[in-house]
């Protein structure tokens, strides 16, 4: 594992917020090296920092302190308009709560990071097929979220993450919202997908039956970020 | 040195340079006009027709807003040349030749340029009378009409044909003027359609703002997905281009057909320039620009998850920390209070943005006021002025008021206090304006701001005859009665006095000093102190018998008086300086003329007088034909049509995020009534801000403008020279209030009532019906 390229660097990352008078340290001091192919998962109770460790990775909010490199890039040091385009290029986000756009038919959902990094259509449009088919969604493209059940909601929001072909991809609690079949349907496409497209996942979630399908876990615990050591270990 | 845009890419350092800077501009530019951007617009707006329903409203309006001023500048020049045209059929007038001078003047211009220089001829045509002077003397007058209008065209022909004579004097016609003129006009109008640009900036920043605010969970999917400043703003511009442009032809249109109603009505002429279609497209161009590129700027600078959590949490109306305090408090009442402290933001920033243009709306009142009042006040037409010190001949004035033709004549006949070092002396009540300049005596307030002025029969019968003057109070006691007097109220444009007709005033006559009194310090009350303290005066009672409004706009404020309290007051002689002529309204330009003449016959044995033609019939026939009033009054009504829309937008988009609300406070068992009793009283709730914030804003924004014209500009010595009154409109603050109070409430009950039949259909729906 060692003699691969390290995607995914996170140093001394603090993130802090006040919550009326007190300071609530969500993440603290966390380090990572994340290498390009792997699935690790993150693992951790409710409010233990996961998500908001997983949002800094993905450039969705800033740290503290602390600095990511994505590709050896240091997205902490880059502006607010060089950001949105690296994470336009490089990166796809899958939220806990699909964020789908209500007003939006899922196919205008999943073309939203096409528009918004000016891809041309022809480059875009064999891989839309085959990731619709894939996610089987190709009959509910002219629906409104509203109109979809949760699993269906959540396939479009991996679309939406894959379609421009991101290196890495972030996935927040991609099943908390599932029941356990359509959780596994979910995790055998995204896994399948990043075996095809070769990229990097990075997964959030509560779930130990998904973690376990990672190369790697980690246990986030009151913001501390820790390598998962099984209770016989 | 690093620049801050310097980075590391892929373990590289690459350099920000100036090239590149260039190359990213430039980049910029092109992008922004790239087809993609303008289809995705026009996408955009047509397939979010709803969405932007406020959008092509206001964009209308801005429209209109340029429009209007545009065709109204267009009138105004068309008018000004047509009645240039009717004002004279000549260039320029040359008057005062004696016979030798006119015939060595006509052979070595016209004869030789008619025989030898005919290629190069600059006039069109000549032609020349004769009139006697007061003496009977025969005198010569030349009217030349040039080849072009340009003002320096015919100076070029003075040059080339100078003219030198004792009595010579030359006179530009408006015909040659005129160009002039349009340019002045142009310079006003383009400061106003600027203004008026920034203003739609400030309209479209609020709306677009309203729309960022209320979809910012949308904009930070956006974001996620690879959405940068220049993408959000290519789009948020591009958006509005194409909303300027399907409302491009409609705004014209009905802005042509209002003018054409105007100009119809008064009897102007119109104007309409492919430029102005250039120009257009410019001011749009930076008026989106300008209301776009600040709301996008700070949208881009926030993080992705700020604005999605920012977007959700505004479902709900009550915070946790809020929320335990509803135990024991009345629903909807205390519920909905609470939602309003918990949503303070947006309601304070809602009413500054419905609201502010109502103050826009009372401004549109009060420059209405001072426009109405350069149009329609009636200046002189001809002015005499008198530089020797015997003055103006009472006689020579009784003799042209006489002319068929003249309404009446003001003439001047005054001395400034500060001339003969008086004094008089206020109470407090009645220096309100003026008195950080007076001076505290044993006796009251000390003030020499002022002018004495003489009225004898025969001004007092000009004024009183044809009402040159307002009066209050009866002026014919300061004839009759030797210690009555009739006072103004004015400096400059701004009431400084508090006068009532029977106050008593005390004059302080100068009589002698001991100490010598230092009047080259230039501060006025110094010298006043110094004369109070030094000098010994007489003092005169009088009592104020009428207040006047002499419609001059002077720095001094007038005390006038009979000639016999006049000779009591003033310690020399005083002579009539200067006498306005104001003739018939109407009359036609060729009357005038000949009234210019007769005058000017009767005052040529008159050694030191000045005959000025002031043509103001000609500038008032202007401003009446092409007023620019009825299109001020629109502006600002749409101004103020942009405050219901502001309400309606913000409100049915927070109200939508109610929805969720609204079930689950039906689901625990709120009744369909209650809940329309929670939106009815959030509505009639908001209307107490919203009325107070109406008065607030609407009286705070006037009263700053009437400030700064009526002070700081005047202070720079730039006030005007037309005397207007403004009062605080309370009509127009009642139809504000009411548009305000209507608007919050309906706005505000709306989406309840949309919600509920969304449900019902819904539920219908489920039935199967």
């Amino acid at each position: 594992m060692e003699d691969r390229k390290v995607i995914l660097k996170a140093e001394n990352v603090i993130k802090q917020y006040k919550q009326y008078d007190t300071t609530v340290t969500a993440v603290n001091r966390a380090n990572v090296e994340i290498y390009d192919g792997e699935m690790v998962a993150i693992i951790g109770s409710s409010g233990s920092g996961k998500s908001t460790f997983l949002h800094i990775c993905a450039g969705l909010d800033r740290p503290n302190s602390g600095r990511i490199f994505i590709r050896g890039n240091d997205i902490t040091a880059m502006s607010s308009d060089e950001l949105g385009v690296f994470r336009g290029n490089y990166m796809g986000m899958v939220f806990q709560n699909h964020n789908l756009i209500p007003q939006f038919t899922a196919m205008e959902n999943i073309l939203i990071p096409t528009l918004m990094c000016n891809k041309p259509d022809h480059s875009y449009e064999e891989h839309f097929k085959k990731l619709v088919a894939t996610l089987n969604i190709h009959d509910r493209l002219h629906h409104l979220p509203s109109e979809l059940s949760g699993g269906q909601q959540q396939r479009v929001s991996i679309a939406r993450a894959l379609i421009n072909r991101p290196q890495v991809v972030f996935a927040d609690e991609p099943t908390g919202n599932l029941d356990r079949a359509n959780a596994d349907e979910v995790l055998e496409l995204l896994i399948k997908t990043k075996e095809e497209l070769g990229q990097t996942l990075l997964i959030v979630t509560h779930d130990m039956k998904i973690a376990e399908r990672a190369d790697r876990i980690l246990v986030m615990d009151n913001g501390v970020l820790s390598p998962y050591r099984k209770k016989s270990e | 040195m690093a620049h801050r845009k310097d980075k590391y890419v892929d373990h590289e350092l690459v350099r920000y340079t100036p090239r590149q800077a260039i190359k990213d501009a430039v980049g910029f530019v092109v992008r922004f006009f790239s087809p993609a951007n303008f289809k995705h617009g026009i996408r955009s707006v047509t397939g979010g027709f709803r969405e932007f329903s406020v959008f092509f409203f206001a964009m209308l309006l801005v429209q209109l807003m340029f429009w209007f001023p545009m065709l109204a500048m267009e009138a105004r020049v068309a008018t000004i040349k047509k009645e240039a045209y009717a004002a004279a059929d000549y260039h320029l007038k040359i008057e005062g030749f004696s016979s030798d001078e006119w015939t060595a003047y006509f052979n070595e211009t016209f004869i030789i340029t008619d025989t030898y220089d005919i290629e190069d001829r600059m006039y069109e045509s000549y032609e020349y009378s004769t009139y006697q002077n007061g003496s009977g003397r025969l005198m010569y007058e030349l009217k030349v009409l040039m080849n072009s209008d340009d003002e320096s065209h015919t100076r070029l022909f003075l040059l080339k044909y100078p003219v030198s004579g004792e009595n010579i004097k030359i006179e530009y016609s408006p015909r040659t003027s005129y160009l002039a003129e349009v340019s002045r006009i142009r310079a006003i109008f383009i400061p106003i359609i600027i203004v008026l640009g920034l203003l739609s900036s400030v309209i479209l920043l609020i709306l677009y703002n309203i729309r960022i605010n209320h979809y910012k969970f949308r904009y930070g999917v956006y974001m996620s997905f690879g959405a940068d400043f220049e993408k959000l703003f290519h789009t948020a511009a591009w958006e509005l281009f194409s909303i300027a442009m399907i409302t491009f032809v409609p705004s014209l249109i009905i802005a042509l057909l209002v003018r054409i109603i105007i100009s119809a009505s008064l009897g102007g002429g119109i104007g309409f320039g492919i430029f102005s279609i250039l120009w257009s497209f410019l001011w749009l161009f930076l008026v989106i620009l300008l209301a776009v590129f600040p709301s996008v700027k700070f949208l881009s600078t926030r993080t992705p998850t700020s604005l999605i959590v920012a977007g959700d949490n505004s479902n709900y109306v009550s915070s946790p920390k809020t929320s335990f305090r509803i135990f024991r408090k009345s629903f909807p009442k205390h519920y909905e209070l609470f939602g309003f402290w918990r949503f303070r933001r947006y309601y304070a920033t809602l009413l500054v943005s419905a609201i502010i243009f109502s103050s826009f709306f009372l401004c549109g009142f009060f420059i209405n006021s001072m426009v109405t009042a350069s149009e329609t006040t009636r200046l002189p037409d001809i002015t005499l002025r008198s530089n020797s010190p015997d003055g103006i001949d009472v006689m020579l004035v009784e003799e042209f008021s006489e002319i068929k033709g003249v309404k009446y004549i003001n003439w001047e006949n005054s001395i400034d206090a500060t001339a003969i070092n008086a004094y008089l002396v206020l109470d407090r009540s009645q220096r309100s304006g003026i008195a950080s300049k007076t001076v505290k005596t044993d006796i009251g307030f000390a003030d020499n701001n002022y002018k004495y002025s003489r009225i004898d029969e025969t001004l007092y019968d000009q004024i009183t005859r044809e009402g040159g003057w307002k009066i209050e109070g009866d002026l014919s006691r300061v004839m009759s009665e030797d210690n009555c007097i009739a006072v103004s109220e004015y400096i400059n444009n701004s009431k400084v006095l508090n006068f009532k007709v029977g106050d008593k005033l005390t004059l302080a006559v100068f009589e002698s000093t001991e100490k010598p009194i230092d009047y080259d310090v230039p501060d006025n009350k110094y010298i006043l102190n110094q004369l109070i303290n030094n000098a010994k005066f007489r003092f005169v009672e009088v009592e104020i018998a009428a207040i006047v409004d002499t419609g001059d706009t002077d720095d001094r404020y007038m005390i006038a008086m009979s000639d016999a309290l006049f000779n009591n007051v003033v310690p020399k002689e005083v002579n009539a300086s200067k006498a306005d002529i104001y003739v018939s309204e109407g009359m036609s330009y060729k009357d005038l003329d000949l009234i210019y003449d007769t005058i000017r016959s009767g005052i040529s044995t008159f050694d030191g007088i000045q005959l000025i033609n002031n043509r103001n019939s000609l500038r008032y026939n202007i401003a009446e034909k092409s007023s620019i009033t009825p299109v001020i009054l629109l502006c600002a009504v749409f101004v103020l049509l942009v405050s219901p829309p502001v309400w309606f937008f913000s409100q049915s988009m927070f109200g939508s995020k109610r929805k969720t609300e609204n079930y689950m406070l039906s689901a625990f068992g709120a009744t369909d009534s209650e809940l329309g009793r929670l939106y009815l009283f959030s509505g009639c709730s908001l209307t107490i801000p919203a009325t107070v914030a109406t008065v607030l804003l609407g009286w705070g924004v006037t009263e700053l403008i009437y400030t700064f014209i009526n002070q700081f500009l005047t202070s720079l010595g730039m006030g005007a020279d037309f005397r207007y009154s403004y009062e605080f409109s309370f009509v127009g603050l009642i139809i504000c209030v009411m548009l305000s109070s209507a608007s919050a409430i309906i706005s505000t009950y709306m989406p309840f009532a949309r919600w509920k039949k969304e449900r019902d259909r819904i539920a219908r729906r489920h039935l199967g019906e």
